[in-house]
């Protein structure tokens, strides 16, 4: 798939690797076959693209002296020396956990030398050393500069749900900063189709002049009505009167053996590789779910030229009448319901799936690629991680719902939660959960919002067909 | 052994034999198993495995309430660079305020 005439060269453990314009350091790692970016922290297991979005621990690689990059989330450049944090044990390909793992059970490092005191000292020099994965940046970094915003209105998130309460804010008469994390808007919609609605949306948001997006940003931390936002260059504090928390949701993991092996990803992580990095998440990729959003995937993977050999669905035959409508009657999927899967197998990269049918039948499936998907989790750590807003946010499990039927009233004005944070279960619900949000917030500070809010109701409604 | 090889939190390596280990010891509140095992204390501060980690104690301690609890956390987030947390602003300081310090 890399054409080479216009291809981004850069650099990999001294080796070269050609990417294309757009495509991130990881996804071009992983469509040049370099599967295993990365070597676990206690095992030192080889692991490759599982998130694809920034978050899981599983493409931290050191990019230009800084160590511990994001890498999935970082464009390739050309000249980029790009180097595994732990160089030769990578190339050994050690892999301790049936050495090491009964000798250092989980909880040891409470155990171990911790009596006479001089011996841990020897002790914890050491685990440090094995257990480290990086060195000090060189050269050593410098200190940002720091940027100080103030906004009516801040929004986390610009994904459908965001993007719906920017816009309807804004066109509410709020000044509004929009931060999303990637460095376009649409969050996991992403591509967005131009004529469609969140494509129009995310048109209408760039030119907005009320509107401040904080592109590839993201807010670390909320103190009551202060976001402090990493910027990548900059550093930023926002104060704001309200905020919309939009995060969106992680997708879930599946346990079962080898469920870390390179290759093993979730169906965003596969979504993301095909849609957004032009990369495909294997050749022949099997999918272990427990629910519908795989099913949604498979005519991406088959249009892509990807062979499907199985969906092994953990729930009853009698549950997965929706999902299987979904797929196309033309080109049938072996789907194995009431399943489990027992083992992946593999070195370097996954290479077969072992799973046990309903009725008991072992089955061994081929693949280079397995697609998991385990449920939803809401993303609101930032909620959750908030203090200095008293008990309303501590007390509180999770985002807070928007109540939709309201015209104003909540209980708190920091964090309201809207999408996919709060269970919204398809782009354009989120979409317009977000503008009732938005208008909410616009109606609190006092801006008129005319029919707007009934309209979004009756959208929204639509959304989810009721 | 079952489980040994079934990763239940990536960053840190805790598989689902680990977990069973630490519910053996008597670690079954969620504020627990996040200290004995470091689950969530890993890079992604629990994203890839807060509440599918959470579900699976609570099935196998069996459902008193307790253990699903989330445990608490702290800011950031997300994880940031020293030099980054060393540039965010803090607030700005008037000249009455640091009069009133004085």
């Amino acid at each position: 798939m890399t054409d080479r005439a216009d291809g981004i060269e850069f650099r990999f453990n001294g080796r070269s690797v050609t990417a294309r314009p757009g495509q991130s350091v990881a996804a071009a790692l992983h469509a040049n076959g370099i599967t295993a970016l990365t070597v676990s922290s206690k095992y030192h297991r080889p692991r490759g693209i599982f998130c694809a979005a920034g978050r899981c621990p599983n493409c931290l690689l050191n990019v230009d002296g800084r160590p511990n990059v994001r890498t999935c989330t970082v464009e390739a450049e050309r000249g980029m020396d790009v180097r595994s944090e732990l160089g030769r044990m990578h190339a050994a390909g050690l892999r301790g956990i049936d050495l090491v793992g009964p000798l250092f059970p989980v909880g040891f490092q409470y155990r171990y030398f911790k009596r006479p005191e001089w011996a841990y000292r020897i002790w914890e020099n050491r685990l440090r050393r094995t257990a480290s994965h990086t060195s000090l940046p060189v050269p050593a970094t410098a200190v940002p500069p720091a940027r100080r915003l103030a906004s009516e209105l801040a929004v986390v998130g610009a994904g459908p749900a965001g993007m719906g309460a920017a816009l309807a804010a804004a066109d509410a008469g709020l000044r509004v900063v929009l931060v999303s994390r990637s460095a376009s808007l649409g969050g996991a919609a992403q591509p967005l189709e131009g004529d469609s609605v969140l494509g129009r949306a995310a048109a209408r948001l760039e030119t907005a002049e009320s509107v401040q997006i904080l592109q590839a940003a993201t807010v670390v931390a909320q103190f009551g009505t202060v976001l402090a936002v990493d910027g990548g260059r900059e550093a930023m504090r926002i104060e704001v009167r309200e905020s919309i928390l939009a995060s969106g949701a992680y997708e879930r993991l599946l346990p079962f053996d080898g469920n870390d092996l390179p290759g093993v990803m979730l169906a965003g992580a596969a979504r993301r590789l095909l849609a957004q990095q032009g990369t495909r998440p294997g050749r022949r990729v099997a999918i272990v779910t427990d629910n519908d959003s795989p099913y949604h995937l498979v005519a991406e993977l088959l249009a892509a030229g990807i062979e499907v050999p199985v969906i092994v669905d953990l729930r009853a035959a009698a549950e997965l009448e929706q999902a299987q409508a979904t797929l196309d009657a033309g080109r049938p999927v072996r789907v194995e319901p009431a399943a489990r899967a027992i083992r992946a197998g593999g070195w370097q990269r996954v290479r077969w799936l072992r799973a046990r049918s309903a009725t008991g039948h072992a089955l061994k499936i081929e693949c280079d690629a397995i697609v998991i998907s385990g449920g939803w989790q809401p993303a609101d750590e930032l909620r959750r991680a908030a203090t200095g807003y008293g008990a309303i946010v501590l007390e509180s499990h999770g985002a807070e719902a928007i109540d939709w039927q309201s015209e104003s009233a909540v209980t708190s004005v920091v964090l309201q939660g809207a999408g996919s944070v709060v269970g919204a279960r398809s782009a354009l619900e989120a979409f317009y959960q977000g503008q009732i949000a938005g208008l909410q917030a616009a109606s609190r500070q006092g801006r008129d919002v005319g029919p707007a809010l009934e309209r979004a109701r009756t959208e929204l409604r639509r959304a989810v067909g009721s | 052994v079952t489980g040994r090889h079934s990763f239940v939190c990536l960053c840190l390596d805790l598989t689902e034999h680990d977990l069973d280990r630490a519910i053996a010891e008597g670690f079954t509140h969620s504020e627990l198993v996040k200290r004995y095992t470091g689950a969530f204390m890993g890079p992604c501060q629990g994203k890839s495995c807060m509440d599918g980690l959470l579900e699976l104690l609570a099935t196998k301690v069996g459902d008193s309430g307790a253990p699903a609890r989330r445990p608490t956390m702290r800011p950031p987030a997300y994880p940031v660079t020293f030099a980054m947390a060393a540039a965010l602003p803090g607030p700005e300081i008037s000249d009455d305020d640091e009069e009133a310090a004085c």
